[in-house]
């Protein structure tokens, strides 16, 4: 017998088995045959000091390997290499699963009586926190509903009709650059880049053939959007936002002006002053950004338009009896501005030291 | 895109307006300005100077430096300087002390032009790039003295060459002439915001934002190129030199109509591929575009001028008599002039001659047909595109270029033969002798053969009174609005007051104009939107309301906060290979496509991986906490037969909560049964609150059976086999609860418990009213026992039990007082006390009564498998 069949042999006796030198096992074949119940993980431990450490008979082996001529050292070396990963490999399973046994020995003798009542203090000494995402979500929300709007929801993995289509976003259409989309493996099927995807979606939902189910129609549509962004403290790939949308009979460009100067009284508890500016959105005509005089510059705050007839027409309005305004209001920006957070990733990161500031 | 304020003077005169304001009018009233820079071009402080005399000048470590006279027609000045193409009687530039060079650092290029909108970002702050520019001094090398710096392109802002100094050899200049007399001035350059110019393909050029200006100021264009745009294709016939016979004739041809509107091709003799002049190479460095030979600078400049993209061959190696339109052979080998090598596809469009393609049309050209030093004859080709197909071009081959960026808004076919005019005509500012050959056109406008227009819409028709409503009442009269319209080159005709048609100027009607609404957008804009009154909206006010989901989940979070519950909010992408190895099915996993962190390869099934995550995040700081998320799972619908929905996936909104306890901090009365299990009950609790809180009804628990594990929420991976529980209202079940096995998170010393609910269920459960339940005004009646079983035995099947039994009598509850385990009893027993009560409706029970009811429950025990405490 070889010294190292000697050797392979004798581990595997350690470890209960009998000497399966010509076994065809495979080694995942030889560990399932161990019978764990008759080892610790201590043993093992001492087991491959024995056999892999510095002074172990494997290594002992790799250390004669120099007395060989070199035909006999390729092979013979081959051979030890292929003991050293064997025994390694089997040690290491065989460990694993002691591991696994002794968890599940913990996890038996740790049974609690799930259905017992019990008087218990406080659920938690702590004082509880709301996220500041939902706190200013709320707070808009609040102040919507004052002004007659309904708080509206959607799915966040969106078909791309009410992400693109319905919004005048055909495909291929230059547009689609202004937002990385993450795509899901299901054809047609999006994380929405936007709360616009609500536009449509919200029209479909409420208009019919009635009277009833006429508008006016007013809106809003908080939630959460996707794009492919490479993180840094100012982009996320998930990021907040607000749809509000009116639609109404002669909505002009007017009433828009109006409406955003005191939602954004009511925001900031002041009228900033506003400038609306051409802005491009497919969905809107004419579209335009608004921004409001911050820290003595512009600051580009949110994007707004009339919304556009092809929208209108696709969630079943007539364009030429009904017009409306929409606009986006992006609530991861609006917490960053309000708390002077400076890097955005705080809001998905999950800290407590974070999170229990608000 | 970048825009030079000396090139639009080129076309309109603002040099009378205050440019900051001509610079915020743009902002207000067309496209977005990210930011106005100077550039650093100190061309004021330059003089020509002839070089009179040259030196070798000994100094150790400078060996390359020479000394020389020179002369600006007034005086001489004696200058070090170590260009290699110093040379005694050569005509440069100096700039002398006291004035200014610009500091040379290694060269930026940007490569793509990448379009970007991060709307949720905060707003950038607007940098200033103004370069440094560094102070001409009198320097001293030893006794000598060196007055003023003989400058390079680079230093004067010209281009990125610094190999040596400005040879002003044959431009025509003479010592002491300032630089204005070779077209170099100070420069600003404003940078637009590319997707601000999405919509308008007539605004990526140099001549589009003058045309907006002119409108925008009133003042006119000091050329205008619109008015001869149906005449140019005459004017280009009418330069042909028809003397030269020998010439090869290139005629363009469209063989695949989908892709290629129209091509123009110009065939140009005598040419050389010189160096540009110096004022066409600053004006492309300084909006960004790549300087070679006045070849291919004319193509860019033409580009940047007239947006009209254009590309110029090598007459002599384009081989047969066409150039075609056609789509590729399929594994088509090509290389482009950025001398990557491409396989194409019969999906791309591809400029071809009759043996292979000499261009990817719209986006690049072909290395085997380019300029080169020797280039003599050129053929000129300036062509439309559809744009779809130029998008589609660039994604499949990875390339954006300045050509298909322009493509892709979809350009007029009406300027194709403009762009052939304005490159001859630089050539010839440029001092090439040049002869025109050919002019050749696949349309042409005097033969009314114009199939490539016929695409778009030319008019559009409104009403006065509909662009004055949509915007508040503004502008008050007709004319203003007729004015306006007028001024952006629409061609106004009255059918009736009421009843208008707007012709659209060729250069918008590829896109941007085509409703009445879009009229709306150009008066407003050119009045500014300041001038619409604002008004309050009518508003019938109903009642608004949050959906029922969005109130349920504002109770969750009140009622969470204020059990000591912190919200997180994590990622709907999860680690596939994590949620795996804890126990989820994937089957019906939704993967993501082009995932932001490879990590994250799916859809969330549950909140708990990622929740997992934050609290092994959190447990590197602190040990005991509690958090919740109200978050979305997403999988693929197993059944969409009686869905009515238009979408395969089917959303969960679910509420995940957690709570960490030590292990050894135990509470300190507890019996020994709720010490054990302290975190669990804890969080047991506030599931429970909540659920009342949210359904008016209690919510109970049960042990799963572990073997079932592919139920939503079944027994799963990561739980503790012992101490996990089903959680349900009614006769569903609405979540699970259980604490995480210790090697899921690594931790020893902590106990982690999570509950998960499917929050749809607290809300319809809630629709159910509760009715009210009598209860007895007469004193209860109890007595206390205390039994022996298995220590496993649940509360709830004893209770269940019981209750079975004693259905017919008046009990009222059972509840456990103690449990006790240890000697006398048997190592897996516990013994249980158990306080029965009992009420009737109408009268206080006797004590007689009671024993019998008493005598009733001790006869039970035994049945049950249990047996009374001795």
């Amino acid at each position: 017998m070889s010294p190292i069949e000697t050797i392979y042999n004798e581990f595997l006796t350690s470890l209960g088995l009998t000497t399966s030198l010509n076994s065809q096992l495979d080694l995942d074949n030889l560990v399932s045959t161990v019978d764990i119940s008759k080892l610790n993980q201590k043993d093992l431990e001492t087991s491959r000091l024995h056999f892999l450490g510095k002074k172990g008979v494997v290594t002992d082996l790799l250390k004669s390997l120099g007395k060989l001529d070199p035909a006999e050292r390729k092979t013979f070396g081959e051979q030890v290499n292929t003991l050293k990963t064997n025994i390694t490999y089997i040690l290491d399973s065989v460990i694993k699963s002691l591991k696994a046994r002794d968890e599940e020995l913990l996890l038996a003798e740790e049974w609690i009586d799930v259905t017992l009542p019990v008087s218990i203090a406080a659920g938690s000494n702590n004082i509880g926190h709301l996220h500041p995402l939902s706190q200013v979500q709320k707070e808009l929300e609040d102040i919507f509903l004052g002004l007659g709007f309904d708080v509206v929801d959607g799915p966040e993995v969106e078909t791309e009709y009410y992400n693109f289509e319905a919004l005048n976003v055909p495909e291929w259409h230059p547009a689609r650059d202004m937002q990385d989309t993450i795509w899901t493996s299901l054809p047609g099927t999006l994380f929405r880049t936007q709360t616009s995807a609500m536009q449509v979606r919200a029209m479909k939902a409420r208009i019919g053939e009635t009277e009833d189910s006429q508008p006016p129609l007013r809106i809003v549509a908080p939630g959460r959007c996707f794009r492919y962004e490479r993180m840094d403290a100012t982009h996320e790939h998930t990021f907040y936002q607000m749809e509000g949308m009116m639609i109404d009979k002669e909505v002009s460009v007017g009433h828009l002006i109006f409406f955003m100067k005191n939602l954004l009284k009511e925001i900031f508890g002041f009228s900033p002053k506003i400038r609306l500016r051409p802005g491009y959105f497919p969905f809107v005509e004419p579209g335009f950004e608004l921004d409001i005089w911050f820290n003595d510059r512009w600051l580009e705050l949110l994007p707004c338009g009339l919304v556009h007839p092809k929208v209108l027409e696709h969630g079943g309005i007539d364009p030429k009896k009904w017009q409306g305004f929409a606009f986006g209001l992006g609530l991861s920006r609006l917490v960053m501005t309000r708390y002077n957070i400076t890097d955005i990733r705080h809001l998905q990161a999950g800290d407590f030291r974070f999170l229990n500031q608000f | 895109m970048k825009i030079s304020k000396d090139w639009l003077l080129d076309y309109v005169d603002i040099s009378k307006h205050n440019f900051e304001e001509v610079c915020e009018l743009i902002t207000t009233r067309v496209a977005e300005i990210e930011g106005v820079h100077n550039v650093s071009t100190p061309v004021k402080y330059g003089v020509v100077v002839k070089v009179e005399e040259v030196k070798n000048f000994e100094l150790e470590n400078k060996k390359n430096l020479k000394f020389a006279t020179v002369f600006d027609g007034n005086r001489k000045y004696t200058l070090a300087c170590g260009a290699p193409n110093l040379e005694k009687d050569m005509l440069t530039v100096l700039i002398p002390p006291g004035g200014y060079v610009r500091k040379v650092s290694p060269i930026k290029t940007k490569i793509n032009e990448k379009e970007e909108l991060h709307e949720d970002q905060l707003a950038d702050v607007i940098e200033d790039d103004l370069e440094q520019l560094v102070l001409v001094e009198i320097k001293s090398f030893g006794e000598q003295k060196s007055e003023g710096i003989l400058v390079s392109e680079a230093e004067l802002g010209i281009s990125s060459n610094h190999d040596g100094i400005i040879n002003l050899g044959l431009l025509g200049v003479v010592p002491g002439d300032k630089l204005d007399k070779l077209r170099l001035y100070e420069d600003q350059i404003i940078e637009i915001d590319n997707k601000s110019l999405t919509h308008r393909p007539d605004l990526w050029s140099h001549f589009g934002f003058a045309r907006e200006i002119s409108a925008v100021l009133g003042i006119p264009l000091k050329r205008d190129f619109d008015e001869v745009i149906l005449t140019v294709q005459d004017l280009l016939n009418s330069r042909i030199d028809s003397s030269n016979k020998n010439i090869r004739k290139i005629e363009p041809v469209i063989k695949q109509n989908e892709g290629c509107r129209r091509i123009s091709v110009l065939g140009i003799s005598g040419v050389s591929d010189c160096p540009s002049p110096l004022w066409m190479k600053r004006r492309l460095f300084a909006v960004g575009a790549g300087i070679r030979g006045i070849l291919v600078d004319s193509s860019n400049y033409v580009l940047h001028d007239i947006g009209q993209p254009n590309h110029a061959y090598d007459l002599s190696l384009i081989k047969g008599d066409n150039l075609i339109a056609k789509a590729a052979n399929d594994s088509e080998s090509f290389t482009g002039l950025d001398t990557v090598k491409r396989s194409l596809s019969k999906q791309d469009l591809v400029i071809a001659d009759s043996e292979s393609a000499v261009s990817l049309a719209g986006i690049i050209g072909g290395m085997n047909s380019s300029i080169t030093n020797g280039t003599t004859d050129i053929v000129l080709e300036s062509a439309n595109f559809d744009p779809v197909l130029i998008r589609k071009g660039c994604k499949v081959h990875q390339l954006r270029t300045d050509s298909s960026v322009r493509f892709e808004k979809s350009l007029s076919p009406y300027q194709t033969p403009l762009a052939l005019l304005r490159y001859s005509e630089l050539l010839e500012e440029a001092g090439q002798k040049i002869s025109i050959n050919f002019y050749a056109d696949t349309d042409n406008i005097s033969t009314n053969k114009t199939s490539s227009f016929a695409h778009y819409p030319s008019k559009v028709d409104f009403s006065f009174s509909y662009i004055r409503t949509r915007l508040g009442g503004v502008p008050e009269t007709d004319q203003e609005i007729d004015n306006i319209l007028t001024s952006l080159k629409f061609k106004i005709s009255k059918n009736d007051t009421n009843n208008l048609t707007a012709e659209i100027p060729y250069y918008r009607a590829t896109k941007d104009i085509g409703i009445e609404d879009d009229l709306v957008e150009e008066v407003g804009r050119i009045i500014g939107y300041e001038r619409v009154p604002e008004s309050p909206p009518y508003i019938l006010s109903t009642g608004s309301s949050r959906t029922k989901t969005q109130e349920a989940e504002i109770k969750i979070r009140d009622s969470l906060s204020s059990q000591g519950f912190t919200e997180v909010y994590n990622y709907t992408f999860s680690s596939d290979q994590r949620t795996k190895d804890l126990g989820y099915d994937l089957s019906n996993a939704i993967e993501v496509q082009n995932p932001v962190d490879t990590n994250l390869k799916i859809v969330q099934l549950s909140l708990v991986p990622n929740l997992l995550n934050v609290v092994s995040n959190n447990l590197k700081n602190q040990s005991l906490f509690a958090g919740f998320e109200i978050g979305r799972a997403y999988s693929k619908k197993t059944d969409t037969s009686n869905s009515k929905s238009d979408s395969e996936v089917l959303e969960t909104r679910l509420l995940g909560c957690f709570m960490t306890g030590s292990k050894k901090e135990k509470l300190a009365n507890a019996v020994p049964e709720v010490k054990e299990g302290e975190v669990f009950y804890s969080l047991r609790k506030a599931v429970s609150r909540l659920s009342f809180q949210l359904t008016g009804r209690e919510v109970e628990y049960a042990s799963f059976d572990t073997t079932k594990t592919s139920e939503v929420f079944g027994f799963k991976k990561w739980m503790h086999p012992g101490r996990a529980a089903k959680i349900i209202l009614g006769d569903k079940v609405i979540g699970h609860i259980a604490e995480v096995r210790p090697s899921v998170l690594d931790t020893q010393t902590e106990r982690v418990v999570i509950a998960e609910i499917d929050t749809n269920n607290l809300i319809s459960s809630s629709t159910l009213p509760n009715s009210f339940k009598e209860f007895s005004k007469y004193p209860e009646s109890f007595f206390e026992i205390s039994i022996v079983m298995n220590k496993r035995v649940e509360f709830s099947t004893v209770k269940t039990f019981f209750f079975n039994e004693l259905r017919s009598t008046n009990l009222n509850s059972i509840d456990p007082l103690s449990i006790y385990t240890g000697a006398p009893m048997k190592e897996d027993q516990k013994s249980m006390s158990l306080n029965f009560t009992f009420s009737s409706l109408d009268r206080t029970l006797s004590q007689k009564e009671v024993n019998d009811l008493r005598d009733l429950v001790m006869s039970l025990v035994e049945k049950g498998g249990y047996s009374l405490r001795s």
